[in-house]
């Protein structure tokens, strides 16, 4: 099962958030708690968990670009592995 | 039974305050009073004098001074079931509460869901007339009606004092109660016990038909005296005395304006951002087409006042400030 | 000042006890967690959210020396107070995620967490704000010869305000039935305790004002309920206020956007070591207590989140006509 994976919604006002940096590519095995992406709002950068084991199936967000909170930015596949 | 014929007898503003509070302790044990020399010393205006002889300590408490713990103390015996009444000797003094009152008891009511309620009263007292100086009298009631979930009260009368003292004390929810340094002294009718004022309520002082004067505090009396002044030229001024400064009354002060078709606000604290220009603003919105003239302030201007009776008697407005004012309007 | 070490204090106290703290140390940690996940997803009614990783065991250790009938107040980082002195999960959960089940009705969020059935005053979003609140309810109780004592909870941040001094100073001239739990996770956001004060000690700082007052471990759970029994029999006792010093570590950023880059990283890797439900696993570990009850008790919390959780979700989110309506607690009968 394809489980939405969101913007999480960092910084505190009305900043951007930009998607700095995937840890991990569509294919690769993510494991719950393992640093899955890297977040940068205007304060600082933010390195973000993922919250469920699987396959990253796929990544919406291309890094350098910037989503609202909530917003999905890719999928993990949760039957795999 | 009292005889019809026996004048009423009559009591000062401090009097009046004084018995409100005695009569409120005495029916409400909960009932505290608590802040600076309160105690022995009687309060810096001597409104709480005998209330520690009769009372005893436990209810009349001496703090140390520590203005922003007497109030947030305030509202935590407030929130576990006291009625207290804290003083804060001069409004100016009330910038080192800032938190307990504006961040703290005006928040906790609605913040917490309804689960607590901050049922206190901070009396304090503002204004001019002892030339007492930048740092002790400043009228700051607009700051607070900025607040949604304070209720602010000022008096202009001995029994309006008794009475809104009670149900300031009565009300759950915070409460600052301003008096005024140049009422203390003032006389009038002795309202008798059990007289309670609604909080929100103004009051028409005097009725009129040419124009509607806006005042509160001290600033009535000398509204009612311009309106003499003018009773002799013929012309018949309205003054409306809101009692309340926050919420608002607007009710009874645009019906006033209906039916004279003009208004001036007149006012103690300095102009820019005080309550006349609320109260203008919302006459504007309310009243566009029925004014017979721009609706008009009178105002103490932006200044730092000087400790200096001579320079404060020229700065604030007077009798004859307002009595020209309204001539103004009258005339436009 | 408290140096960390990566024991534990060998107190002698019933496993029953021991027990009971793991279980609420570890109710907290996952709680935290959860809400954790919660914000990342962005299921939170707010942006604002602070959690105290790291310092459970001053919430679990103070809350379980108090009586049902004592106040406690909090700070924005009390979810765990709230949890340590009784309020419920879902009222928890509910609150962060704005909903009318929650503690304030969904009004106030992380920051602002209530429970007057048990005595929780209200958690405070203005640092060291609740102190004189508490003083005021210590008063009161003083006043009427109730015998209630009030936990104050606020961090080291708060001691730098002048409010703490106001509220302790009256405390101790009034003897006053309460305890100033310092929680000190050595940072002040961004600034450390050594920048705070010049007096690390608290016990030292106690005694300019005229009270008691110790420097505990507060990572220790047993240590912190032994010294927060001593001090609250004290204020029960009328013998006056306690400033109780606990030093703990915020094992996370001042919020999840902080990295917390202004900290030493072999700092945190020290504290690490000293986590407080760890150490109180191990002391269980020590006195038998074996994989499948640990197992039982991780589910058992798991279940409870999970139903909170549930609770929350299901429950309509707060309504925007009260934002009117309850501004006041006495609606005025001259508004017309």
């Amino acid at each position: 099962m394809d489980v939405p994976v969101v913007m999480p919604p960092l910084g505190d006002a009305a900043g951007e958030l930009v998607l700095s940096r995937w840890f991990k590519a569509p294919g690769d095995r993510v494991d719950k708690g393992e640093p899955f992406f890297e977040v940068a709002t205007d304060k600082t950068e933010s390195e973000v968990e993922a919250l469920d084991s699987g396959t990253v199936s796929k990544l919406i967000l291309p890094e350098g670009e910037s989503a609202e909170a909530g917003q999905i930015i890719a999928y993990i596949d949760t039957n795999s592995g | 039974m009292i005889s019809t014929l026996t004048p009423p007898r009559t009591v000062t503003y401090r009097e009046a305050l004084r018995e409100a509070l005695f009569e409120e302790m005495e029916a409400d044990d909960r009932v505290i009073v608590m802040g600076e020399d309160v105690g022995k010393y009687g309060g810096a205006y001597a409104v709480s004098k005998g209330l520690l002889e009769r009372f005893g300590d436990r209810r009349v408490i001496d703090t140390p001074m520590s203005e922003a713990l007497i109030v947030g103390a305030a509202l935590g015996a407030a929130v576990v079931g006291g009625r207290p009444v804290a003083e804060i000797m001069y409004m100016d003094f009330v910038t080192l509460t800032m938190d307990a009152l504006v961040n703290q008891a005006a928040k906790l009511h609605f913040m917490f869901g309804g689960q607590l309620s901050a049922p206190m009263v901070v009396r304090v007292q503002q204004g001019v007339g002892r030339g007492a100086g930048a740092q002790h009298s400043q009228s700051l009631e607009a700051w607070f009606a900025h607040v949604p979930g304070l209720k602010v009260v000022a008096p202009s009368t001995p029994a309006d004092a008794k009475g809104l003292l009670k149900s300031s004390i009565r009300d759950d929810d915070p409460v600052l109660f301003i008096e005024h340094k140049g009422l203390y002294a003032r006389k009038g009718t002795d309202p008798g016990r059990e007289h309670t004022v609604p909080i929100g309520v103004a009051d028409v002082k005097r009725p009129g038909v040419d124009v509607t004067v806006v005042a509160w505090s001290n600033m009535v009396h000398t509204a009612l005296d311009a309106a003499e002044l003018l009773a002799d030229d013929g012309i018949d001024v309205e003054v409306i005395d809101l009692r309340t400064i926050a919420p608002l009354d607007m009710q009874t002060v645009l019906a006033s304006c209906r039916r004279t078709g003009r208004l001036l606000v007149a006012h103690e604290a300095c102009q820019t951002g005080g309550l006349g220009a609320e109260i203008i603003a919302q006459a504007a919105e309310h009243l566009h087409g029925l004014l017979h003239a721009p609706p008009r302030r009178i105002a103490t201007p932006d200044v730092v006042l000087p400790a200096n009776t001579t320079l404060e008697r020229a700065l604030v407005p007077d009798t004859d400030a307002i009595a020209s004012a309204i001539r103004d309007l009258v005339r436009s | 000042m408290f140096a960390p070490n990566p024991t534990m204090a060998a107190t002698e106290t019933d496993t029953e006890t021991l027990s009971r703290l793991y279980r609420e140390l570890l109710r907290i940690r996952r709680a935290e967690e959860g809400i954790l996940e919660l914000l990342l997803k962005n299921k939170l009614s707010s942006t604002m959210c602070h959690v105290s990783i790291g310092q459970e065991a001053v919430a679990v250790g103070v809350c379980d020396a108090l009586e049902p009938d004592d106040y406690i107040t909090s700070t924005h980082r009390g979810h765990g107070h709230f949890l340590a002195r009784g309020g419920a999960m879902s009222a928890l959960m509910a609150e962060l995620m704005g909903r009318e089940a929650g503690a304030c009705r969904g009004r106030g969020s992380s920051m602002h967490l209530v429970d007057a059935s048990i005595g929780h005053l209200g958690s405070n979003a203005i640092v060291g704000g609740h102190i004189p609140i508490a003083t005021g309810a210590a008063l009161w109780t003083a006043l009427r010869g109730e015998h209630r004592v009030v936990a104050s909870f606020f961090g080291d941040g708060a001691t730098s305000e002048g409010i703490f001094h106001e509220s302790v100073n009256f405390a101790a001239v009034q003897r006053l039935p309460i305890v100033f739990v310092v929680e000190n996770n050595q940072w002040a956001m961004s600034l450390p305790w050594a920048k705070s004060t010049a007096q690390q000690s608290i016990e030292v700082k106690a005694e300019g004002y005229g009270i008691a007052g110790v420097d505990v471990d507060g990572q220790d759970v047993l240590a912190v309920r032994t010294a927060a029994r001593d001090a609250i029999g004290r204020a029960r006792r009328g013998e006056g206020p306690t400033l109780l010093g606990l030093s703990t570590y915020r094992f996370l950023g001042h919020s999840r956007a902080d990295p917390s880059s202004y900290r030493d990283k072999a700092e945190e890797e020290k504290w690490r070591l000293r986590d407080p439900v760890l150490l109180a696993h191990n002391l269980l570990m020590a006195h038998d207590f074996d994989e499948e009850w640990f197992e039982q008790v991780d589910r058992d919390i798991a279940a409870e989140i999970a139903a909170a959780i549930e609770i929350a979700e299901n429950s309509p989110p707060a309504s925007i006509g009260e934002v009117f309506s309850d501004i006041y607690a006495t609606p005025l009968e001259g508004i017309r």
